[in-house]
């Protein structure tokens, strides 16, 4: 080998550490950003605890007054972790639909699985209709319910694409026509529904992480953890996928099988996203976006990058849903597209990189 | 000549009794109507707007109804239930038409069964005038008249009842439902003269009790207005101009809340995974507790100094949009200054008000008090 190849590509190397170490920044900025945002939201809210004092309620439970362990144990650690999570969890969602999909629009909302878990949650709260027969159901009936709608939808998209083959168009196309479906049957029970029914179906929708508690917040994190560490050992595979199906395929991924795999664990995220704190949509959209503009398509750094956009949204859209109005909380999904929107035009409009390719 | 004139006399005589048989109305929203001297073919375009003529006619409280809606059994099981027991074969056979907020009123419809009248609450006015409904009824020759008992109940419920009074020539009856409702409130508001603000209880008015996330409250309209107008801070009154909003549970524990009054009604059968306060005409004490019981389960509520002082309360969520606000302010104003409303007994009050004015029996259970 001349030297000059040798240099060549030592030059390459040195290129692609620079590279990988930027990105790794970016990620880590985003972590430390997440961490502090976290911290500030749990010292957010009419109970005017200063940061000593949750600081050492969270350390000492026991041996804090009934009030602030109730306020911070119970209201606000709930509630900022479920931020977290949740955010994640539809940041991850998306991005792999739309990695999968290889379509910058997908996201869980577009694939009709959100209107899906809000039917759900809405025929349990109009009927009262359980569809598991179990006594322990009962309580999380409409939870439940959104749930399995959720899981229904997905799997509906999953039979199709199996039997028509598990091309993208198959996909998408069932998704919308899962959409239309639902928004029909949704706006069927609204229609249908008494005032005061009609207004708990209306703002179940509108999202709101007042409905964390713990054992919502352990499953959700279960599944994440779960999710983190079967994607992290085919990351590769899912680049390849951005690479075309046929270059993938000579890369020698059986891309109908990773498809079909990746749909079903996005759609579980997605659908317990929805089913614990109701429809939030943008998330799922845009925390990927911001994640291919800073990070690039290398999944490796884009997946967990979306998921750490989703989770920073949606701790800041948190924040903004208990402060606007103090004392008063707004509907999460209100104030996430609210505060989404700007950011994302600005990063649309400053990073000039053509992101989706 | 004089035969001339005669004759034009004669056909004066014979046009004024047509002439006079119509008559000029002006509705709540100022609009003028021109109205035969008889009207009995009226159309309600919300079920509920028979709480406005009920204590008109309290005998036959279907007389001159040709068709309503089907909001009341769904909106208020309780009145209905009263309603179908005390008149069932009108309630299962008088025509429905779809609720004004939900469907574009039949015009066609309205036509076939004769109509001279249909009367919708105001707030469905501007929506009336977008989709022509109130054009194509006019050309139909059928009037429309605005009312309103909902929106601001404890201004408009009293100028609607004196309008529909004028419609139905029962003029003598609206003023006697309306003297005893307005003699009431002069009542309660008389007795809370030179009340100092910080002797006005802070108020949780918690909209539903028991439906879905905890909780949802009222905003300055409405039940938070009762709350106002008997003696008391509606905490939500400030926040927004919103009917109702989430409030943070965190504030719950944090605001110094003096009394919580919950809004609950016969909601069991639609609504079954709801602990709520079953109020109306057919609750039972001991089930009303059993909502307590559930209701102060919910995250949170033990750590309520009010809920802990047994200062929670539930009232009829129904009052809302009916006459007899005036009940329901009575009961709050008694909680909250005994001393003040000495000699006043809210339920008393509501029961007098059922013998004279409504069609049905006075039963059940309107606001409570957790024991």
């Amino acid at each position: 080998m001349s030297t000059d190849a040798i240099m060549a590509r030592q030059e390459d190397r040195h290129h692609y550490r620079q590279h990988q170490g930027r990105r790794l920044q970016w990620v880590a900025i985003g972590a430390m950003l997440l961490l502090g945002l976290f911290l500030l939201d749990m010292t957010l809210g009419p109970g005017k605890l200063g940061l000593a004092q949750v600081a050492a309620t969270l350390m000492d439970p026991d041996g804090a007054d009934v009030k602030s362990r109730f306020i911070i144990w119970d209201i606000r650690l709930p509630v900022a972790l479920m931020a977290v999570l949740v955010g994640a969890a539809l940041g991850g969602a998306g991005a792999l639909m739309q990695t999968i999909l290889n379509n910058p629009l997908a996201e869980p909302f577009t694939l009709g699985i959100s209107h899906a878990a809000a039917f759900g949650a809405a025929l349990a709260i109009a009927f009262g209709a359980p569809l598991l027969p179990w006594e322990w159901a009962q309580g999380y009936m409409i939870t439940l319910n959104a749930f399995l709608f959720a899981c229904l939808s997905a799997g509906v998209i999953f039979l199709v694409s199996r039997m028509r083959g598990s091309t993208q168009e198959t996909m998408i196309l069932t998704g919308i026509a899962i959409l239309f479906v639902f928004s029909a049957l949704n706006a069927m029970l609204q229609f249908a529904a008494s005032a005061e029914t009609l207004q708990q179906i209306v703002f179940w929708a509108m999202g709101s992480l007042g409905r964390a508690t713990w054992p919502k917040v352990g499953v959700t994190a279960v599944l994440l953890l779960l999710a983190c560490v079967l994607l992290s050992r085919s990351a590769w595979r899912l680049t390849a996928l951005r690479m075309g199906d046929e270059a993938a395929e000579a890369m020698g991924v059986n891309v109908n099988r990773i498809r079909l795999l990746v749909l079903l664990l996005s759609s579980l995220l997605a659908a317990v996203a929805v089913a614990f704190v109701g429809i939030i949509g943008f998330v799922g959209l845009v925390g990927p976006h911001m994640a291919r503009m800073l990070l690039g398509e290398d999944q490796r750094f884009f997946l967990p990058g979306s998921m750490l956009f989703g989770a920073i949204l949606l701790t800041i859209a948190e924040m903004l849903s208990k402060s606007i109005i103090p004392g008063i909380l707004l509907p999460i999904g209100i104030t996430t597209s609210l505060i989404g929107v700007p950011f994302f035009v600005f990063l649309l409009v400053v990073v000039r990189r053509r992101s989706w390719s | 000549m004089f035969r001339k004139c005669l004759l034009l006399l004669c056909a004066c005589f014979i046009t004024l009794p047509t002439l006079a048989a119509e008559r000029q109305i002006t509705d709540l929203l100022g609009r003028t109507l021109i109205l035969p001297s008889q009207v009995d073919r009226i159309i309600l375009s919300e079920a509920r707007l028979m709480y406005i003529l009920m204590p008109l006619q309290k005998d036959d409280p279907f007389a001159h109804v040709v068709a309503w809606s089907d909001d009341m059994e769904r909106a208020d099981p309780d009145t209905y239930i009263k309603l179908a027991e005390t008149f069932p074969d009108t309630v299962n056979t008088l025509p429905r038409f779809g609720h004004p907020g939900k469907v574009t009123f039949d015009v066609e419809k309205a036509l076939t069964l004769d109509a001279q009248l249909v009367v919708v609450n105001q707030a469905y006015h501007q929506l009336w005038q977008e989709n022509g409904t109130l054009d194509k009824l006019e050309k139909a020759g059928i009037a429309t008249l605005f009312v309103d008992f909902r929106d601001a109940p404890t201004e408009n419920t009293l100028p609607s009842i004196r309008i529909l009074g004028e419609v139905l020539h029962k003029e003598k009856e609206a003023e006697a439902v309306n003297a005893f409702i307005a003699e009431k409130m002069a009542r309660v508001a008389e007795r809370m003269e030179g009340l100092k603000a910080e002797d006005r209880p802070l108020v949780l008015m918690e909209r539903a009790s028991g439906m879905g996330d905890c909780c949802r409250v009222f905003g300055p309209n409405n039940f938070g207005h009762y709350v106002e107008l008997a003696g008391g801070t509606n905490w939500g009154s400030d926040k927004t101009q919103a009917l109702s909003l989430d409030i943070n549970p965190e504030a719950l524990v944090t605001e110094p809340f003096d009394l919580i009054i919950g809004t609950g009604a016969n909601w069991q059968e639609a609504y079954p995974e709801a602990n709520s306060l079953n109020l109306g005409y057919k609750a039972e004490d001991e089930n009303l507790q059993r909502g307590f019981q559930a209701l102060t389960q919910r995250a949170g509520w033990q750590a309520i100094d009010a809920v802990a002082n047994k200062e929670f309360y539930g009232i009829w969520h129904q009052f809302y949009n009916s006459p007899t606000y005036f009940a329901a302010i009575e009961a709050m104003a008694q909680w909250m200054h005994p001393e003040r409303m000495q000699g006043i007994d809210a339920e008393a009050d509501f029961r007098e008000f059922h013998e004279r004015f409504m069609p049905f029996s006075y039963e059940g259970r309107f606001w409570v008090k957790m024991q």
